[in-house]
């Protein structure tokens, strides 16, 4: 036998399926393991254009190939499908290459065919998956993290690093408390022996507050989700993490919004009820008077006919006063705020010139300069300062001397403070939180309504200040108001409009 | 009236705690007309009251009070302070009390018999209904209440 004998013969029997084509794209050869392959016998293709064995939907690609190896290249392993004789799809390995003559002149190409079998389909469907799978992993915003039954990091995706801080090979291996605070790891093991005992798919603590720490030793709120993934031979977990620090700010922005809520809502009711009781007060005094004075017109005594009406005269312009107040009050808290850059030294001044005219000659007002620029709701503040020294003229006033009221500023590293000192009796500390309260009076006889602090109090609030009084009997007192320093402008406003 | 003279009268001696100068002279007119002899003291707010009632500060002379008249809305101490005050002081806890206010609020009312008020009751408007109240008042208290003997501290 001599070598092309030989060759005929290897190429006869071997296991792959081995074909040549023509330049023509013609079949010339065809072996035993092609015909079982495809269906086609020698004697039935031979001569027959190749793409019989072609998906017409593939064509196309299976000619760019041919012509690829018609100018020199080599086609290895390239996984496609072709079709049998009898229709059916099958799915090969497939070599081509170009078969050249003596001369190294291109004569026709050769394809070398193997059926892909079952394993190496499944081999490639895991490599596959293996791909889809890290690519999932890899792009979902939670950290995730493989544990196994000792608590050891067997895998991890990106968004574990970025949230932790820590690269992938510092984390895979070592134990999984080293993302849990110091003070909670104990308790850690514990908790991954109860799981693994009742293993579900779960969200971790449900009723706890779950922190996980970074590699910088900073701590952040987490939640987690836990899955477990039974192997034939591990347990293993599956821990899903997401870090909620702003969903926790916003859930505390919003407790924080409804305690607020809260507190206004007890404030409007305690303002209604204060009201009712407060002004109902003076109706009392008029209808017992508007009685006695009938029955003094009866007996005719001039004198009690005098006293009633004054007494009901009293009543009705203290219901006035009353009434007058109270719309003051409200419009504190009802207008919209407007923060703008405020000369305070002309508001004080403008004020010291209204109220000089309702002292006596010889009591007198002292401006202690300078006093600040800064931003706030010029109208509020002016009210603010103007309940002050009128509360100063009603009760700062004694019978030793006359009085004297000083108003000055001071500043902190938060805040303006205003303050508006008088020479008068002076406030026992007991009572000092109490005169802010609405209606609250120490003194009956002075004739204000109890309104004008409580005024001053929420002309504070409105900056994120205070009101406070300093003071002890005798020795004159000195009221405050704070004004912060973090107020910002009112956004839809001009600059400086001074 | 006449039908009450075999009722047994005693002086009743009330301690007013009030701020309001003319609600104290409404209530001060009414006892004067009323049907039973009696004297007051007016105090005008809570400090002076517990003053009195302490024998303090001015007070020392004075002689022990019967009822006390209490307002809710005081200066410097308000009623139920001064109410609370009263029941903690093993010496004024069987004094009795009646609270005298505008207010007619349930926490009011609740608070005051939670501290162990005798009475609560609300200024009418109505000035007739004032009259009536406080000659009922001090009709009650002075003729058909019997406290005990040791009250008095």
């Amino acid at each position: 036998m001599n070598t092309s004998q030989r060759l005929a013969l290897l190429v006869h029997s071997a296991a792959d399926a081995i074909i040549a084509i023509a330049l023509d794209n013609n079949v010339t050869d065809w072996n035993t393991a092609a015909e079982r392959l495809y269906g086609y016998t020698q004697d039935e293709i031979v001569g027959q254009p190749v793409h019989l064995i072609v998906p017409p939907r593939l064509l196309e690609h299976f000619y760019v190939n041919v012509e690829k190896v018609k100018v020199g290249q080599i086609v290895l392993n390239y996984h496609t499908v072709r079709v049998k004789k009898d229709g059916e799809e099958i799915e090969i390995s497939l070599t081509i290459s170009p078969i050249r003559d003596e001369q190294m002149k291109l004569i026709g190409i050769s394809a070398i065919a193997r059926n892909l079998s079952r394993e190496d389909r499944l081999l490639r469907q895991i490599s596959e998956d293996q791909t889809l799978l890290g690519v999932l992993t890899e792009s979902a915003p939670n950290g995730i993290l493989v544990v196994d039954e000792n608590g050891f990091i067997t895998l991890c995706n990106k968004q574990t690093e970025l949230l932790f801080g820590y690269r992938r090979d510092e984390l895979v291996g070592q134990s999984v408390e080293m993302l849990i605070p110091i003070s909670l790891r104990s308790k850690h093991p514990h908790y991954r022996k109860t799981y693994s005992d009742h293993p579900t798919e779960r969200q971790m603590g449900a009723s706890r507050d779950l922190t996980g720490l970074r590699k910088d030793g900073t701590s952040f709120p987490v939640e987690v989700g836990l899955a477990p993934i039974r192997l034939q031979d591990r347990h293993l977990v599956t821990a899903s993490v997401i870090d909620i620090t702003e969903r926790k700010v916003a859930q505390e922005k919003l407790q924080q919004t409804n305690r607020e809520l809260a507190r206004r809502n007890e404030e409007v009711e305690q303002f209604i009820y204060t009201i009712s009781h407060d002004l109902k007060s003076p109706l009392v005094t008029i209808q017992s008077f508007l009685g006695f004075l009938k029955d003094d017109l009866r007996s005719g005594d001039q004198a009690a006919v005098e006293d009633s009406l004054k007494r009901l005269s009293a009543a009705n312009s203290r219901m006035t006063d009353l009434i007058g107040d109270l719309l003051q009050l409200s419009r504190v808290g009802l207008k919209k705020l407007n923060f703008e850059q405020v000369n305070t030294a002309y508001i004080v001044s403008e004020l010291k010139e209204s109220i000089e005219s309702e002292l006596s000659k010889e009591d007198r007002i002292t401006v202690v300069n300078p006093l600040p620029t800064l931003v706030c709701d010029r109208l509020k503040l002016r009210q603010g300062l103007d309940n002050l020294l009128r509360n100063a003229i009603r009760y700062g006033k004694s019978n030793e001397h006359p009085l004297h009221i000083k108003i000055s500023a001071a500043e902190t590293d938060t805040a303006h403070v205003f303050t508006v000192a008088d020479n008068g009796p002076g406030i026992d500390p007991k009572y000092h939180d109490k005169i802010f309260g609405l209606f609250q009076r120490l003194d009956s006889s002075a004739g204000g309504t109890g309104v004008g602090l409580t005024i001053v109090k929420r002309v504070a609030d409105l900056h994120h200040g205070t009101a406070w009084v300093e003071s002890s009997p005798g020795l004159g007192a000195r009221f405050s108001i704070s004004i912060s320093k973090n107020i910002k402008l009112t956004a839809d406003q001009g600059d400086d409009n001074e | 009236m006449n039908k009450f003279r075999e009722c047994q009268r005693k002086k009743i001696h009330f301690l007013l705690v009030e701020d309001d100068e003319n609600h104290a002279e409404i209530i001060k007119r009414g006892l004067d007309k009323a049907r039973i002899s009696n004297t007051l003291d007016w105090v005008q707010d809570g400090q002076m009251a517990m003053d009195f009632l302490k024998k303090r500060n001015g007070f020392e002379s004075r002689s022990e009070p019967d009822l006390v008249i209490l307002d809710l809305k005081l200066p410097k101490k308000n009623g139920h302070e001064v109410l609370s005050e009263i029941r903690a002081d093993p010496a004024l806890e069987t004094i009795p009390v009646v609270i005298l206010s505008t207010s007619g609020a349930e926490a009011d009312r609740a608070l005051s018999y939670k501290l162990r008020t005798n009475s609560y009751l609300v200024k009418p408007l109505d000035y007739d209904c004032f009259k009536r109240l406080i000659d009922d008042l001090s009709f009650y208290w002075g003729t058909w209440n019997a406290p005990p003997k040791d009250m008095k501290a």
